[in-house]
This record gives C-alpha cells, sequence and structure tokens, in this order.
C-alpha cells in the first residue's frame, strides 16, 4: 500500500510540475503567436496592394452555418457597416433575407465574435465557415479582396490566401500552412507553381486545368519573379512569355500531381464561391436596411 | 558509473563517432529516412532534438533519485513532452520562419527513440555534468549523421546544397523521394564504420 501511494505521488507530483510548466509557457507565449500569425497575414496581403494608392483598411467578413432549433439551417455573414459597428446577416441557403441584426459587442477574434453572437442569437448554433477581408482605400473603393480558405491537400489540409483584384482576376495566391512532403508536394510553395495563378480571370478559372507536362524553362524564368534581378533577364521580354502561356493550364510540379490538383481546385473553389457569396450579401445587405461598410 | 569517467571530450566524441544515433545505434531512422532530402532540414530537426536531449537528459539526472524505478518510463515521456511542447511553443512564438519549416516535425519528436533510450542508459545513472554533455554529443551526432545524409540526398536529387543551386538540373529524381533515404543511410552508414576501423586500425598500428 505505502509502495502505491509512492508511485502515486510520484507520477502526480512530475505531472502538476510538468503542467505548471506547460501552462506558464503558454500564456507567455500565445499572444505573441497570435501577433505573429496576424502579421504574417497582413504582410502577406500587402504584397498585393499598390502602395501608391495609400494605407489600405481591412473590412473583415466571416461566414457562419447557423443552426436555429425547429428550423431550416441558415447561413450568416458578420459584416462591418458603415458608420463603425458591426452587423449579423443571416440568409437561407438560396439567398433570401431571414434577418438583419446590429451586433453590440467585439468581432475581432474568434472567442469575442462566439460570444457576440451567442447574445445576438440567443438559442442558436453558429459554426464558423470562412473568412473574407476586403483592402479599401481612403475613399471606401475596394482595392483587393482576400479568401482565406483550405483545401485538401496529399495529407492534410493546405491552407491557402488567394488575393484577387477589383475586377474579380486573380492577383497571387499564398500558401499559408501545409504539411506535404519536402521536395515534393512542399514546392507548392515555390514561386513558379503559385505564380501561375497570378492575372487568371473568372472565366479563365472555370475552365482551369491541371497538366503534367515540363515546365516550360522561359516561363519558369518568368515565373520566379524574385530572381529576376538576380539572373539580368529583360523584364519586358519575361512579361511577354508570362502572357504567352499565362493562359494555359497549370503546369503540375514533378513528381506532385495530386498537391498540384488539390490546390488548383481549391483556388477554383474558393474563388468562385466568394464571388458568388459577395454578390448575394451586396445584394442582400441593402434590402435589409444594411449599410455594409464596402 | 562515475563523474569522473567522463570528459566532456569523451561524450562529444561518443555521440558524434562511436555510438553515432544514425550510424552507429540506428536509432530513430523513421525521422532520419523522411526528413533528410534537403540538408536545411536535417540541421533543423537536429537543432529541435538537440535542444530536447540535453534539456531531458539534466532534468532527469537532477531528479534521478525521485523518480521511482517502477514509473521511469511514463516519468521520462512526461518529461520528453514536456520539453518537445515547450520548445514548440516557443519557437512558434519567437522564430516564427524557423518554426513554420520544422514544424511537422517538431512534435513527433516526443517518440524519438534515441532520446529516451539515452535517459535510460546514460543520464538516469549519471549526474548532472556528464549528462549534459551526453545529450550535446548525442544531439550534435544526430544533427551531423542527418546533415551529411541531406548533403548527399539534396546534391543527388535537387542539384542543390542548402537551396543554393549547384547543378541546373535534377540530376537523380529518385534520391529525394523518401525511399531513397534507406539507400542513403544504408551506403553512408556503410562508409562511416569502414572509415572508424580505418582509422582504429591505424591507432592500433601506431
Amino acid at each position: 500500500m505505502k509502495e502505491f501511494l509512492r508511485i502515486a505521488l510520484n507520477l502526480l507530483i512530475i505531472s502538476l510540475v510538468s503542467a505548471a510548466l506547460l501552462g506558464l509557457v503558454f500564456t507567455r507565449t500565445e499572444n505573441i503567436r497570435k501577433h505573429n500569425e496576424q502579421a504574417r497575414l497582413e504582410t502577406s496581403m500587402g504584397r498585393y496592394l499598390d502602395p501608391s494608392a495609400g494605407p489600405a483598411h481591412y473590412a473583415r467578413i466571416h461566414r457562419y452555418l447557423v443552426e436555429r432549433p425547429g428550423q431550416a439551417a441558415a447561413v450568416g455573414y458578420v459584416l462591418p457597416v458603415r458608420g463603425g459597428g458591426n452587423a449579423f446577416l443571416l440568409l437561407t441557403p438560396g439567398g433570401e433575407v431571414l434577418s438583419a441584426t446590429p451586433l453590440d459587442g467585439p468581432v475581432d477574434d474568434e472567442a469575442e465574435r462566439d460570444a457576440t453572437l451567442a447574445r445576438a442569437l440567443p438559442g442558436a448554433a453558429v459554426h464558423y465557415a470562412d473568412s473574407y477581408i476586403l483592402a479599401l482605400d481612403a475613399a471606401g473603393h475596394r482595392m483587393a479582396s482576400f479568401i482565406q480558405g483550405r483545401t485538401g491537400g496529399f495529407k492534410t489540409w493546405v491552407h491557402l490566401l488567394v488575393a484577387l483584384g477589383p475586377d474579380g482576376s486573380v492577383k497571387g495566391l499564398e500558401v499559408l500552412h501545409h504539411e506535404e512532403d519536402p521536395g515534393l508536394g512542399a514546392e507548392i510553395e515555390q514561386e513558379y507553381f503559385r505564380n501561375q495563378f497570378a492575372g487568371r480571370t473568372l472565366d479563365e478559372l472555370r475552365k482551369l486545368g491541371v497538366v503534367r507536362l515540363p515546365l516550360p524553362d522561359d516561363y519558369r524564368r518568368c515565373l520566379e519573379r524574385s530572381k529576376w534581378a538576380a539572373r539580368g533577364l529583360d523584364p519586358q521580354r519575361e512579361e511577354d512569355v508570362c502572357a504567352r502561356y499565362g493562359h494555359e493550364d497549370i503546369h503540375a510540379i514533378t513528381g506532385a500531381t495530386i498537391s498540384s490538383r488539390r490546390v488548383t481546385e481549391g483556388v477554383k473553389r474558393l474563388v468562385l464561391a466568394f464571388v458568388k457569396r459577395m454578390e448575394i450579401v451586396e445584394r442582400t445587405a441593402r434590402s435589409a436596411g444594411l449599410e455594409p461598410a464596402f | 558509473m562515475d563523474a569522473h569517467e567522463h570528459t566532456v571530450l569523451e561524450r562529444l566524441s561518443n555521440g558524434l563517432v562511436k555510438e553515432n544515433p544514425i550510424f552507429k545505434l540506428a536509432l530513430s531512422m523513421c525521422p532520419a529516412v523522411a526528413m533528410t532530402n534537403t540538408v536545411r532540414n536535417g540541421f533543423l530537426l537536429g537543432l529541435a532534438v538537440l535542444f530536447v536531449q540535453v534539456a531531458s537528459n539534466v532534468t532527469v539526472s537532477v531528479f534521478r533519485r525521485f523518480i521511482h524505478e517502477r514509473i521511469r518510463i511514463p516519468a521520462y515521456i512526461i518529461i520528453i513532452a514536456t520539453w518537445v511542447s515547450v520548445s514548440d511553443m516557443t519557437l512558434a512564438a519567437y522564430a516564427p520562419g524557423f518554426y513554420k519549416e520544422i514544424a511537422l516535425y517538431v512534435k513527433l519528436i516526443v517518440v524519438f527513440a534515441i532520446i529516451i533510450s539515452r535517459l535510460e542508459v546514460f543520464a538516469s545513472r549519471n549526474t548532472v555534468w556528464p549528462s549534459f554533455w551526453d545529450g550535446m554529443g548525442m544531439g550534435l551526432g544526430f544533427m551531423f549523421a542527418l546533415m551529411l545524409v541531406g548533403c548527399l540526398r539534396e546534391f543527388l536529387g535537387a542539384g542543390t546544397l542548402w537551396g543554393v543551386e549547384i547543378l541546373p538540373f535534377k540530376p537523380f529524381f529518385f534520391w529525394s523521394l523518401p525511399p531513397a533515404g534507406f539507400f542513403a543511410i544504408g551506403l553512408i552508414m556503410a562508409l562511416f564504420i569502414w572509415l572508424e576501423r580505418r582509422f582504429n586500425a591505424w591507432r592500433a598500428k601506431r
């Protein structure tokens, strides 16, 4: 019995000390980690904004799936309204307005948002789906839209950030997080793959496929933009090459056709869904008496 | 064993050569196979392992009299997991660029055989200072082996070294694939042991 107590106590103390240490490190690092992530996201977004247009401010739209007891499922959008503050727009999956309620609490953090939504929609269950970020200039014109979403990779989720121009064409693709194989699927991070998406219009995107052909050498050189200066190539000529190949299908990464295909499908799905949803939101928000801030 | 038997140099050379984790003990082969298609990957994983090995070695040697013989394995696992989580959270906060590259593997260090085997074999029977240097030796030996395998595979597979382009083409794509890790480790292991034997024979003759 004494042995039993000694062993149990021994393990308990080790676990307690370990838990205390982990708790301490977590509280010290968690906010910094979140801050880093936010900073990284903003740097990534800043790359697609024209610095001459002045500083951008960001309008964030969060999409939720809403379940209310005894009623059909609905889609909800948290969106900023003109003059400050946020509102919650509740729609049927078909795009009919159910309700529009002003939100009376902070919505920046995911936990804050959940609390605010719980107060605005008592009894309903809300499930976070995804977020859209619109970059606006001082006059409130849209400079770019950013879609944060994920797509199934070869192994687990690949988290993407797609930048769209005001006309809906793709400005760029960033891979925020992935767990693909180093040297193979991980190449989706490389410029020569990501930059193949830049400049695609919505119509091109709908038909976009993936081909298993080696990347032509001159196209690769124009895709690897950060190496231009170092290689001493004429930017104008490279621009022409890019324009020539830029309307063909995506060239898959050698040995990673699945990753290439999934990312391409993901970009298509995210962009097309975004365009459709934004159209519905803009149309319905005004009819529901809301003045969105974008 | 007594602390006086272990000089710093002896501990370091033990980990690097005599009992090199990969080439001599053949422990933690999975990460060594999976992670070594570039030199940089090998270095980064080696660095993380070095930290966890040293921290766990020191912790276990400090508390070795307190930890009950019967529950030493769960106790070691808790200690290793704690240090792995500490390094995981610290890296995510203070070195996000670095963390982004090795996030996949850091959490897996908990189950690396090399770490728990050093706790069992060495740190649980020795004082703090030799245990510290044993951890350093083992960690550096692991890092050295990973980087060597990474060198071979990155050069042959991608034509680059540390991401710097050496050849303008990819000579043998096979070397970038996971199965090639086994071949690379096998080949270098054979060479390593052959060189060590030659060296010992040469020293014996002198």
